[in-house]
């Protein structure tokens, strides 16, 4: 039960909603359980979890990541959205502008453009950015080459940032 | 903007993820020293990341861990760990 937290959070921005995201880790805790014996001891418990966790979330999800999802990016440069806050206005603040703007983001406003991301993008930007995984292990556990996880990360984040500063407009914490 | 900078702005990611050798590494560090605007942006996209973390974790409900269990043992048929 030792990953079951962070199972359960990974789930919830998979499936977005709380009674798939339960469904989806029940099913990959009993493929796991039944499993066990397939697990070479020593080696990566967590990226095995991950590996089925994410398994099952495609597997049942099959027709969600067939539609085609994918998001006309276009070339957006590096460090898009730091340049975007920089440019809105703060009361003369010592602190950096995009800093500040970046603290007025809650909560639901990062999950919200996390879960705006398809999956393709969605999934490595989880598995680096909140469970930490490395590019390789992300490869192993998503079963594509080191180059794919790099290009889908690099654009996933990109894709994330437009997000963000599309929520941070209507919200009012940019004008610009 | 110097290539330099451009060059430095397209690794953030890498060397974020702490996917960079020790010398592609110390380069960009030196770049970042050199260059505060870089340093800046590094310095957001790292927080970025974090505050990323923070907001995806979401504890389950205390119940969910019953649910589990029962779940599991009636799948199973057997005691779960």
């Amino acid at each position: 039960m030792e990953f079951v937290p962070q199972l359960y959070s990974a789930a919830l921005r998979m499936t977005r909603n709380p009674t798939d995201a339960e469904d989806v880790l029940q099913e990959a805790m009993l493929k796991a359980y039944r499993g066990y014996h397939t697990f070479t001891e020593g080696t990566n418990l967590k990226a095995w979890l991950y590996r089925i966790l994410t398994n099952t979330y495609i597997n049942a999800y099959r027709r969600e990541s067939r539609r085609p999802t994918e998001v006309e990016l276009g070339e957006l440069e590096d460090l898009y959205l730091f340049k975007r806050l920089g440019e809105v206005e703060t009361g003369g603040a010592t602190r950096s502008a995009e800093e500040e703007a970046l603290d007025r983001f809650v909560d639901t406003d990062i999950r919200d453009a996390v879960e705006s991301l398809p999956d393709n993008f969605r999934i490595p930007v989880l598995l680096a950015d909140v469970e930490g995984f490395s590019y390789k292990e992300i490869a192993e556990i998503m079963d594509v080459p080191i180059g794919t996880v790099m290009s889908r990360l690099h654009r996933g984040r990109k894709a994330l940032q437009r997000a963000l500063w599309k929520i941070a407009q209507e919200r009012g914490i940019a004008t610009g | 903007m110097s290539h330099n900078c451009e060059d430095t702005q397209a690794q953030v990611y890498l060397y974020l993820d702490q996917e960079l050798t020790l010398w592609r590494r110390m380069k960009i560090r030196w770049h970042l020293w050199r260059c505060p605007p870089c340093g800046d942006g590094f310095v957001f996209e790292q927080r970025l990341k974090q505050r990323v973390h923070d907001g995806c974790i979401e504890q389950p409900p205390r119940e969910l861990y019953d649910r589990l269990r029962t779940f599991l043992r009636q799948a199973d048929g057997t005691d779960t760990p």
